[in-house]
């Protein structure tokens, strides 16, 4: 079931209305079901798997909470480490990690040979699990009690909004709000819904009407694109992966809110970012602050030197990229981004005077988009060569150029694209909620109109979000 | 990964004053004004001339059109060269008649990719014909229209019947709500209108007439018969090669080859047989698909692997005869001698295939 489907407006008129009338506890199991039920509607068995994954660490969590002894606390958590990334393992990299074993052993001398497993992914998989795990850990650090209530804990890991692709929320967040009966506000519910359509618009009109088309023509491995139109379909990718996820972001949020219940924020203008450790405080920002507080700083952080800081750097973004995806694409992308943060890093100190002005932040700005947009050439071609040569292409090797299939659908992603950075460059820290201040409540209206008009009009519904893959 | 502050839950506890149910309410209210006004705006104008249909809904449908009682299907899977060159009206009179045939393509098909997605819904006695459009089968494209297809199955995300029941009721009885009532598009017509006069599709239509057949055909039907003219036409027209190296090439074949047999022996063992035929094309179109994907190395290994159930049109009298105005496509008088002597391939194949009865 996915949020841009008519189905799913039923199914969450349901849960409203329930939500708005059982009392406490019948809600939070009412939820529980249709948190599931939502699950079950992608395919039904996996829904054992998430259960697996609840019990696994609810007990992990209690058997902790039983003893003070650091030894044996130590071994749980080593145990609910070893089940969460193993099963994330199985599923997600099993085929990864065979097919470069053998790439190894045949570069060895050695002749294997092994067929690719058919193995499904389960959707928001990688998650759930960052999500159950963030909750071992909180414990066995002690900063969270641990959870006695197992309908409180497994609502916390399958609460649909956020179940498939996040964003990945903390026990410490997500648990005190199941203690107190909670109702939304009218505020709140009407503050929900315009997020909901604001995602919406997002997710089916820009991701999928304006930038997807132009993604898929240029970035087919198959077609050899001109230097204009490799940029062009890289800007696009850029606006298409922005819209996509923090439109997907945006609904959960949204939806949660109406429910009553607050997530935290995903995305803040990330192409508005001056500087690489600009964007990852704006770019997935669940994700990056998981990685920093359970990956980052206990390597060490910055606190073991220069050096280590950006081993440690490099090393978390590699796992990062990695996260994303089983394959070496990934991993590049991932180690991009940790090369520019070290690089960020070691030139701080001598950035002029002049730079720190207006047109030096535009400047930066514009280097930042740039430089991250080369990495989602990585994220989003179909292999390290692919992508290779569509960066060569980008910076003079150009190709023959593709026939241009649509001109108009080209002269639309290009002035979206434009728009969407230039408007988050021009106000890099203003959000949904400042620019529906700015604008009124008349102009909010008549846009979030304007939004659901384009959205219903577009012809084609129920394109699965990229996200969900990870 | 420097060290920030965790964004705030506690930002959205306090909503903006905007944030009023009648901002909301009036937001939905507007909406389906628009929508009622831009209905009446379309009826009165007219759907969008060539406006993009979708071909994935259309290939699932013409899928999914419930089999008569004791009746089989025999489906042509492929891409535009399908769409154009299989006329089941025509194949009907040259198979057994207890065969229900239908053409289920889309542009850029990939027969394999449309087979795996459409599989769970296949019977016992079943026929699949499989087209080898090189550059979509060899290199294993996604078609644009795919997921779109996709949608209509049971595969990951699919619409369920009921979705689907909402979204193409609602796109078949209101222009607003189906891509002839796309605003963007007829912005575009209109831009194009004043800006150059006319719009691409009248061109179009001076050359060739297009009639979409309900089993799925797309017949054209040329205006201009000139084999000259269209040579000229055709000129330029060629799709260049990938960039995929001649061995990533391969290996994206092989690949595919080893999941097309793993799907052909359990489709099999179900009782749907799977026939493999690659379609006419010509000229500098054909150089390009020789060139780029030699025969020996591609055909000729697919044929291996399926013996007895793959037919290339050069090997066929009758198919390597038939005139691709394009290059690439078959028209309306190609249509029928192919579909025919597919038709007749597919009843030979067949019982060729069928072991010998009891004495």
């Amino acid at each position: 079931m996915l949020f841009t489907s008519p189905v799913f407006l039923l199914f969450f008129a349901v849960v409203f209305l329930v939500c708005r009338v059982a009392p406490w506890n019948l809600r939070k199991a009412f939820l529980l079901a249709a948190s599931l039920a939502f699950y079950a509607a992608w395919n039904p068995p996996f829904v054992l798997l998430l259960l697996g994954s609840v019990v696994l660490d609810y007990g992990l969590g209690l058997a902790m909470g039983r003893t003070e002894r650091p030894g044996p606390r130590k071994a749980l958590l080593v145990l609910s480490l070893c089940g969460n990334l193993g099963v994330l393992a199985a599923f997600k990299y099993a085929n990864f990690l065979s097919e470069n074993f053998i790439a190894l052993a045949n570069a060895a001398g050695w002749q294997v040979s092994l067929m690719p497993w058919n193995i499904v992914l389960p959707v928001g998989i990688s998650f759930y699990t960052f999500q159950t795990l963030s909750y071992t850990i909180d414990v066995y650090r002690k900063q969270i009690p641990v959870e006695r209530n197992l309908l409180d804990f497994a609502l916390f890991v399958t609460f649909f909004p956020q179940l498939v692709a996040g964003p990945i929320v903390r026990a410490s967040e997500f648990l005190p709000q199941l203690k107190q009966p909670r109702t939304a506000s009218s505020a709140q519910v009407a503050w929900g819904g315009l997020l909901f359509i604001v995602g919406l618009f997002k997710k089916a009109w820009l991701a999928d009407y304006v930038f997807q088309p132009v993604v898929e023509r240029y970035y087919e491995a198959a077609t050899h694109p001109s230097w204009w139109q490799a940029w062009l379909a890289t800007y696009s990718f850029a606006g298409q992966i922005y819209c996509d996820f923090s439109g997907y972001s945006d609904m959960a949020i949204g939806i949660a809110l109406a429910l009553g219940f607050l997530l935290p924020e995903n995305f803040r203008a990330p192409y508005g970012a001056l500087g690489f450790s600009d964007f990852w405080r704006r770019w997935h920002i669940s994700l990056s602050s998981w990685l920093r507080d359970y990956l980052y700083i206990p390597l060490g952080g910055n606190r073991r030197g220069q050096i280590r800081t950006r081993v440690n750097l490099a090393l978390t973004m590699l796992l990062g990229g990695l996260w994303h995806g089983a394959a070496w694409t990934f991993v590049i992308w991932g180690g991009w981004h940790g090369m520019l943060l070290g690089l960020e890093r070691a030139t701080r100190k001598w950035i002029p005077v002049w730079l720190k002005g207006r047109a030096g932040r535009v400047l930066g700005m514009v280097a930042t988009f740039h430089a991250v947009c080369l990495g989602w050439v990585f994220f989003r071609a179909e292999s390290l060569d692919h992508a290779v040569g569509l960066v060569l292409t980008m910076f003079g090797d150009s190709g023959p150029g593709a026939a241009v299939q649509s001109r108009w659908q080209l002269g639309l992603a290009a002035v979206c694209a434009l728009g969407l950075v230039g408007l988050q460059m021009w106000r890099p820290n203003t959000g949904a909620r400042e620019w529906s201040i700015r604008a009124g409540p008349v102009l909010t209206a008549v846009v979030a109109a304007l939004m659901l008009f384009l959205v219903i009009t577009r012809g084609s519904h129920g394109t699965a979000f990229i996200y969900f893959q990870f | 990964m420097e060290p920030h502050s965790s964004t705030s839950s506690s930002e959205q506890a306090v909503p903006p004053p905007t944030a009023r149910l009648t901002v909301l309410a009036f937001a939905v209210a507007g909406a389906l004004v628009l929508l009622a006004g831009w209905e009446l705006v379309v009826r009165q104008l007219g759907p969008v001339p060539g406006a993009s249909v979708r071909p994935g809904r259309q290939a699932a449908e013409v899928f999914l059109e419930p089999v008569g009682d004791g009746k089989k299907r025999l489906v042509m899977f492929g891409s535009s060269r399908v769409e154009n060159g299989f006329a089941p009206v025509v194949a009907r009179q040259h198979v057994a008649p207890d065969f229900d045939v239908r053409n289920c393509s889309m542009p850029m098909g990939s027969s394999v990719q449309m087979l795996e997605i459409a599989q769970d819904e296949l019977r016992a006695g079943d026929v699949i014909v499989c087209e080898v459009w090189p550059i979509g089968f060899y290199e294993d494209r996604a078609a644009p229209d795919l997921p779109e297809f996709a949608k209509y199955f049971g595969a990951s995300w699919a619409l369920s019947r009921f979705e689907r029941a909402i979204s193409d009721g609602l796109a078949d009885n209101l222009l607003a709500f189906s891509s002839h009532g796309d605003p963007m598009d007829r912005l575009r017509l209109t831009l194009r209108a004043g800006l150059v006069g006319t719009n691409p599709e009248q061109m179009n239509a001076s050359e060739v007439q297009m009639i979409d057949h309900a089993d799925g055909w797309r017949e054209v039907i040329l205006k201009d018969q000139s084999v000259e003219n269209w040579r000229k036409r055709a000129a330029g027209n060629v799709p260049k090669p990938s960039h995929l190296t001649a061995t990533q090439r391969q290996e994206r074949f092989a690949q595919m080859l080893a999941r097309v047999r793993n799907l052909d022996t359990q489709l099999a063992g179900r009782g749907v047989t799977v026939l493999f035929v690659c379609m006419p094309s010509s000229g500098a179109y054909k150089a390009m698909e020789d060139t780029t994907f030699p025969r020996e190395q591609y055909w000729d290994r697919l044929a291996a692997v399926f013996p007895g159930r793959c037919l290339h049109f050069s090997d066929d009298p009758v198919m390597r005869g038939l005139w691709t105005p394009d290059e690439s496509h078959l028209e309306t008088a190609g249509a029928r001698a192919f579909s025919a002597r597919l038709g007749w391939w597919v009843t030979h194949t067949l019982e060729s295939a069928r072991p010998p009865l009891d004495p």
